[in-house]
């Protein structure tokens, strides 16, 4: 695995405590580390910041836009879709 | 009233408000009580619509296509069988069903699993917020479809890797070499632009890193 994997690895939170501890050791020595990984992590912020969608966002955070969504689910569902055989017992995994 | 459901991957124990357990709500719905699914519907329909809206890029779309999904599942909810999270199996019949959609519509032109498009590299080196955020965009836009959907998965809905891998239908490594493969990419890209002395609020960490 890459060096940019740990790092990400680091940002994601997918590292057990030791293989954690032993790179936020190899960040507080090395500032060519630590620039990737301050790298990586103001990428993944800028990111998260260009959620092209905001303006459909707010349209579908609406109550009364997801109440409307819901009726035309259910009004397609109960139009179209067959009904559900009642069974006995539920399957369980 | 409370109740202790076994969680889907390991066995553990959690305890639910039964109100707000999709699992007894489902088996209302395979008894026949379509108005439970009303409940379903209510409670993803918003992140369904956001996930696929990634996907597809148009609202009017996305709403056809999660409206298409909930049907989907409706008819196959006796298929259900809680060995995964019951969102993650509505979310991957939304997901087949918006890249359907999709190559019904661009069938004639490209494979969707394969578009790939290309743009002229923009390497300004001090680059205002807004020109970022818009490179960033297109490059995300640029990105392969499967490494874009767990990008956008991992970052604007804030999924677990086993979420995604769930939702995406493969292993779990592969679902965070997506994620990985889509990052490094964008940084690779948009190197010299994210230069962290573009950045002023940067400047801090910057020189915390250089002491």
């Amino acid at each position: 695995m890459s060096a940019s994997a740990d790092w990400i690895d680091l940002l994601e939170g997918e590292l057990d405590s030791a293989a954690e501890a032993e790179l936020e050791v190899l960040l507080r020595q090395s500032i060519i580390d630590r620039k990737q990984f301050l790298l990586l992590s103001r990428l993944r912020d800028r990111i998260a910041e260009t959620d092209c969608w905001t303006v459909a966002k707010t349209k579908v955070e609406s109550l009364e836009y997801q109440k409307q969504l819901t009726d035309k689910i259910m009004g397609a569902i109960r139009k179209k879709a067959r009904p559900v055989k009642p069974v006995r017992g539920t399957p369980r995994s | 009233m409370m109740a202790f459901l076994t969680d889907h991957d390991g066995g553990r124990v959690e305890r639910r408000n039964s109100m707000d357990s999709d699992h007894l709500i489902l088996e209302r719905v395979k008894q026949g009580d379509i108005n439970a699914f009303s409940t379903i519907v209510q409670r993803h329909q918003k992140a369904m619509l956001f996930v696929v809206l990634r996907v597809v890029g148009d609202l009017m779309l996305a709403e056809d296509v999660v409206q298409e999904a909930f049907i989907k599942a409706f008819q196959k909810i006796e298929s259900f069988q809680g060995r995964s999270k019951f969102k993650s199996w509505l979310f991957q019949i939304a997901i087949n069903t918006a890249k359907n959609r999709l190559r019904s519509m661009r069938s004639d032109v490209v494979d969707i699993d394969k578009v790939s498009v290309s743009h002229a590299e923009t390497q300004e080196t001090d680059l205002s917020r807004m020109d970022l955020h818009r490179i960033l965009n297109t490059e995300i836009e640029s990105l392969p479809p499967k490494q874009k959907l767990a990008l956008s998965l991992r970052i604007y809905d804030d999924m677990s890797f086993a979420e995604i891998a769930e939702v995406m239908d493969c292993p779990y490594d592969t679902a965070k070499a997506n994620y990985r493969h889509a990052l490094l990419k964008l940084r690779d890209k948009l190197g010299s632009s994210l230069d962290l002395k573009g950045w002023s609020e940067d400047r801090t960490l910057l020189v915390e890193a250089e002491r």
